[in-house]
């Protein structure tokens, strides 16, 4: 469904994504791994458009994504949350969700069947809804991400660190959150996490990221297995 | 159809209901306080669209009235007297929307020096061209009475007032609001930015132009430093300070203040006005960001929480 094609960036000289390639499989969740710095934040920039790749492509089916603006990548089907919360402040839950709707992807898929109330529900923040987004908890406010990103009605959902900073039970509910997006939506999703168990429980496949290149690719299992995987992680082995 | 709100309905109501009783009086004061007041209105709104709801906040809204201004006498006795006040709302529109998309790259403090410098750098230009032609001041003979002049500045007024109201009804409204509140963000959820800044901004361009004209056919002359005088845009900005610029009573409450207190001072207390308008803005700014408008709504609902216990 996504296909990211020899993606580079680079920042004056500092080489933040080299040479990475990978197809995300339609219906699937696809995990992204790496140590702080890796490039895992980079990658999802360069696919919704916020920032444009040094070198090579993503395209979504047969539609070429870079080069667009964000906005129209938006328009496509892709819809991304931020590490580092966004949320529209001054507004109210219920105002950020249906600014979502109102806007986001031309032929709306995944979430389409939901209204705001829908949305508000499934991620919980149905209570808080007249609030103003930034009187929210943390939590609520990546809750809001999650709720703002459905709202757009993508095809493929691009989760950046939704689960950093929760508690353990809030975990458990994101990780319930996002496999009924998928199985009950049919949105792809794909997943930036440091929670690795969260990821490793959550994902078909995993891509690993180490100084931003690819280091290992495939099966949850099969990865955490890698020997190059525990070194990036780990430390290496004396 | 959603049913109006009273933030919609109280300012239209309100710039109706001046504009119906002040020709009773039958004086060409009432008459002249009243273009005035509609005058100031009419530019708060405008300003809002860009200003308020999108929070980029313009310090230079003087060069739209200015160039309408200017293109009236331009076109003085070449077309029609309204014609030309049209021309001027649609070259101050296009004005816009030639700059817009430079200036709109940039927001927050920056965006603000810039719109001033713009308006500056724009008098100067027609200060030098009207020097160059050997222009100083233009005269403008047998323009509208001041009757009519009244009624097409109260119809500015609503029409302001209405283009704020529907502003905010709309997907435009929306998009503008999400950018005041992130930009990025909202680029991010598919609301095009770019696209709706520059038309916020035309859209705020355009009824400066047409008051603009109507200044020049009131006062009966153009004379460039006084068409782009910088202190009618922090006039602007102290109303919208003053009234608020969340939705379209603001502008409405802004002006109706600062003109009301204007006319009483002058007439009594000449020497403290200036003192008592930047006390105003000073205790506006700390205590009631939001304006009397949000002095009201936050009245209301300590009222509200009280009738509910």
């Amino acid at each position: 469904m996504l296909t990211v094609d020899r993606i580079g960036k680079s920042f004056g000289g500092v080489r933040a994504l080299h040479d990475i390639s990978f197809t995300v499989p339609e219906g699937s969740i696809y995990g992204i791994m790496g140590a702080n710095g890796a490039g895992k934040t980079t990658l999802f920039a360069t696919i919704a458009g916020n920032l444009a790749p040094s070198a090579g492509e993503v395209r979504l089916r047969d539609l070429r994504l870079t080069g667009l603006p964000p906005h129209r990548i938006a328009g496509a089907g892709v819809a991304r949350t931020f590490q580092i919360v966004r949320p529209f402040r001054g507004l109210s839950v219920r105002e950020n969700v249906a600014t979502g709707l109102r806007f986001g992807a031309r032929n709306r898929a995944g979430a389409a069947a939901l209204d705001a109330a829908g949305i508000l529900g499934l991620t919980g923040l149905a209570p808080v809804a007249d609030r103003p987004a930034g009187a929210l908890t943390l939590a609520q406010q990546k809750r809001l991400e999650v709720a703002r990103a459905l709202a757009t009605g993508p095809q493929l959902l691009l989760l950046d660190e939704v689960m950093a900073g929760l508690t353990p039970a809030e975990v458990q509910q994101m990780i319930a959150m996002v496999r009924s997006i998928r199985s009950d939506m049919g949105v792809t999703v794909m997943i930036i996490e440091h929670v690795m168990g969260a990821l490793m429980a959550l994902s078909d496949h995993v891509v690993v990221l180490d100084h931003g290149e690819t280091i290992a690719a495939g099966p949850p299992e099969d990865v955490a297995d890698d020997p190059a995987v525990q070194t990036a992680y780990l430390g290496r082995r004396r | 159809m959603r049913l109006p709100a009273p933030r919609e309905t109280v300012p239209l109501l309100l710039v109706a209901a001046i504009a119906a009783i002040l020709p009773v009086f039958g004086s060409d004061y009432y008459l002249g306080v009243g273009f005035a007041l509609f005058g100031w209105i009419a530019l708060v709104q405008s300003w809002t669209i860009v200003s308020g709801l999108a929070g980029y906040i313009s310090l230079g809204h003087v060069v739209f009235a200015g160039i309408g201004g200017y293109v009236l006498v331009l076109t003085w006795g070449a077309v029609p007297v309204w014609a030309g006040a049209v021309l001027g709302a649609l070259a101050a529109g296009l004005f816009a929307l030639l700059v817009g998309l430079p200036v709109l790259r940039v927001r927050g403090p920056y965006f603000v020096i810039l719109t001033f410098g713009l308006a500056e750098f724009a008098k100067y230009v027609v200060i030098n061209i009207e020097n160059a032609l050997g222009k100083f001041g233009r005269l403008i003979l047998g323009g509208p009475q001041v009757e009519t002049l009244y009624w097409a500045m109260a119809a500015a007024a609503l029409a302001g007032t209405l283009a704020v109201i529907a502003t905010r009804r709309v997907r435009l409204g929306a998009g503008l609001a999400a950018v005041r509140e992130d930009e990025l963000a909202a680029e991010t959820i598919g609301v095009p930015t770019v696209r709706f800044k520059l038309f916020a901004f035309a859209l705020s361009a355009l009824l400066p132009g047409f008051v603009g004209a109507l200044f020049v056919l009131r006062t009966g002359y153009f004379e460039p430093a006084q068409a782009f005088d910088p202190v009618i845009s922090f006039t602007i900005v102290t109303m919208a300070i003053i009234g608020g610029s969340e939705d379209a009573r603001g502008p409405v409450l802004g002006a109706l203040f600062l003109v009301v207190l204007s006319e009483l001072l002058w007439a009594s207390f000449p020497q403290v006005y200036m003192i008592i308008l930047g006390a105003l803005l000073i205790g506006f700014v700390l205590f009631a960001p939001n304006g009397v408008a949000g002095l009201l709504d936050r009245l209301r609902s300590t009222g509200g929480a009280r009738a509910a216990t």
